[in-house]
């Protein structure tokens, strides 16, 4: 119970931190970025003779880049933030204090991920609607989506805060070398590597889930990777639910194990 | 035994933090006194299990600390750091800073506006930190660390910030508190601050604890100790030979003033500091010498630890300190 409220504790604080008129602003600007590029796309395919064929695409692809870019701003520099403002000896000098500080931060910064994702997707699909009105089931597809992105959040925040504990002093930059190198290169390599990415898995379950609507084949994706059998979504889902899981706890495990020394320790 | 260190020593790369301290505090009042980056800081965090040791063994209420953070529900801690939240009320942090030690929302509400009363608080407790003076940030960092009444309240430099009023207030708070017979340990570089509140000393500098004892055995070194009184007078050389004439001095040298300030700087070394203080009013009476600032011989303990230091190395003999 103790650390329920020490968890908490942190998570509301975060909260009311963030309900900042600054940091609003920034969340209202990543979540309004997607749904107003797509519209600015389907504005400029009315001047060509052209289709805008693959919108579910480019909202899968603006929404990633905007929740990642939240869960970097905000899961990453968990331990980074509290050395810089000096609150960092406050709160490690209680009871458990180290590791509700990462699990707090962590709840928080997949709450603001996720919040930026619902906007966002729920921004594309009525643009999508608007002005091409070409899905079949749109609650579905918004439900998914939501589904996949909350799911995608807390996988990325647990990476992002085993990164911020280990590398806090360059958090931000490690955390983004992750994201590309992961994301963009080794998920992409058809050999078993891949599969330890997290892209590999949510990218197989978004095939499953939303792949037809947004006009894309699950046998391409199978030929990539050179699968005989489509692994079921609760392999998936177990497998992010693990890295989940060990990532937090290695966190937690980082975080009591490390030193971290301010400038004001002589 | 309430803090033990064998042996301790910390090492920050190449550069020492604290240098093979051997420690064994039973509950009680402890002033621990150094000039800034002397490593009082570092030996702190050792106690609290923030740092490691490099070498040695630290325990605090018999258990090691760097593995037993469950301890730190026995501790109150008013660290030197200057948070800075900008948008956050001083009772928002301090109730959030009790929730962290398990307390449920409800009793961390009731605990914060205890402790924000307890340091007259209670009216600025809701506006941001930030527009807080430094004595008003320095008085809520001290009702985050006594609202959970803590078996040992540890203050690192607690008067920093405060105006004479506030730190006559800290010093009576203090002496309350040890008073109720509750552990304390008072980290600051300034004596008369730390003596005040009648603590058993710790004199720690260059990461070495050079010297523990009670107040009459730091009183009687520092009789031994040549003190330097900064004087900035119209009149260097009359005040110089009026002090040699009446007071004991061990050494008077005059220095240029710095630029843009009035007069000379007159330097005093002396083994009786007070008498200086107490025959300075008689000596300018009727005379034509004005003093612009002092500097007290307290601010500064440089001769103390230089001479502390000289004992450790065996440069000098040692003073009745353990």
């Amino acid at each position: 119970m103790r650390w329920f409220h020490s968890v908490l504790a942190t998570f509301q604080f975060e909260l009311s931190n963030f309900l900042s008129l600054q940091r609003m602003a920034v969340t209202a600007i990543l979540a309004l970025f997607p749904p107003v590029m797509l519209a600015l796309i389907f504005f400029g395919f009315r001047f060509t003779s052209e289709t805008f064929e693959y919108p579910l695409i480019v909202t899968v692809l603006f929404v990633s880049i905007v929740s990642l870019l939240g869960m970097l701003l905000w899961a990453t520099p968990n331990i980074y933030s509290e050395l810089e403002g000096k609150s960092w000896i406050f709160v490690a000098s209680r009871p458990g204090g180290r590791i509700s500080i990462v699990l707090g931060k962590y709840c928080s910064a997949v709450l603001f991920g996720f919040t930026i994702s619902l906007i966002s997707i729920t921004g594309c699909l009525v643009v999508i609607q608007t002005m091409a009105g070409s899905l079949q089931n749109p609650i579905w597809v918004w439900f998914s989506m939501n589904l996949l992105y909350f799911i995608g959040c807390m996988s990325y925040g647990a990476i992002y805060s085993l990164i911020g504990t280990l590398f806090y002093r360059r958090a931000m930059v490690a955390a983004a070398a992750y994201t590309i190198v992961s994301g963009m290169v080794l998920a992409n390599v058809p050999a078993v590597v891949s599969r330890l990415t997290l892209r590999y898995h949510l990218q197989f379950i978004g095939y499953q889930w939303f792949g037809e609507e947004a006009g894309l084949n699950l046998s391409d994706l199978m030929a990539h990777y050179a699968l005989a059998e489509t692994p079921s979504v609760g392999w998936h889902l177990l497998w992010l639910i693990i890295a989940i899981l060990s990532s937090l706890a290695l966190a937690a495990w980082v975080v009591v194990s490390c030193e971290y020394v301010t400038s004001d320790e002589t | 035994m309430m803090i033990e260190l064998e042996q301790v020593t910390k090492l920050y790369g190449s550069v020492i933090g604290v240098n093979d301290i051997n420690l064994a505090l039973k509950p009680g009042t402890y002033g621990l006194l150094g000039p800034n980056g002397s490593g009082k800081t570092t030996l702190i965090n050792l106690i609290l299990g923030q740092l490691r040791p490099t070498l040695g063994a630290v325990r605090l209420f018999g258990k090691n600390p760097w593995s037993r953070d469950s301890l730190m529900k026995k501790i109150g801690l008013c660290p030197a750091t200057e948070v800075s939240y900008p948008r956050v009320t001083g009772y928002q942090w301090v109730k959030y800073l009790i929730r962290k030690q398990g307390f449920s929302s409800r009793v961390a509400d009731q605990l914060a506006k205890k402790s924000l009363s307890q340091v007259r608080l209670e009216e600025a407790m809701h506006r941001p930190m930030q527009n807080y003076s430094l004595g008003m940030r320095q008085r809520a960092k001290l009702a985050q660390a006594i609202a959970h009444e803590p078996d040992l309240l540890i203050l690192d430099e607690p008067f920093n910030g405060l105006d004479p009023v506030g730190r006559m207030e800290m010093i009576q708070f203090l002496k309350d508190w040890a008073g109720q017979g509750r552990s304390l340990i008072l980290a600051s570089h300034i004596l008369h601050e730390v003596e005040a509140v009648n603590p058993s000393f710790l004199l720690i500098s260059g990461g070495r604890l050079l010297a523990s004892g009670s107040p009459d055995q730091v009183r009687s070194i520092l009789a031994d100790t040549p003190n330097t009184i900064r004087l900035r007078t119209s009149n260097p050389r009359q005040l110089a030979s009026q002090l040699v004439e009446h007071v004991a001095v061990d050494e008077i040298s005059i220095v240029a003033a710095e630029r843009g300030e009035v007069g000379e700087v007159l330097q005093v070394a002396t083994r009786s500091a007070a008498q200086v203080y107490q025959a300075l009013p008689d000596l300018l009476a009727n005379r034509d010498v004005q003093i612009y600032e002092m500097q007290s011989a307290d601010e500064s303990l440089g001769h103390l630890f230089s001479t502390l230091m000289k004992i450790h190395r065996g440069e000098s003999q040692g003073g009745p300190l353990t």
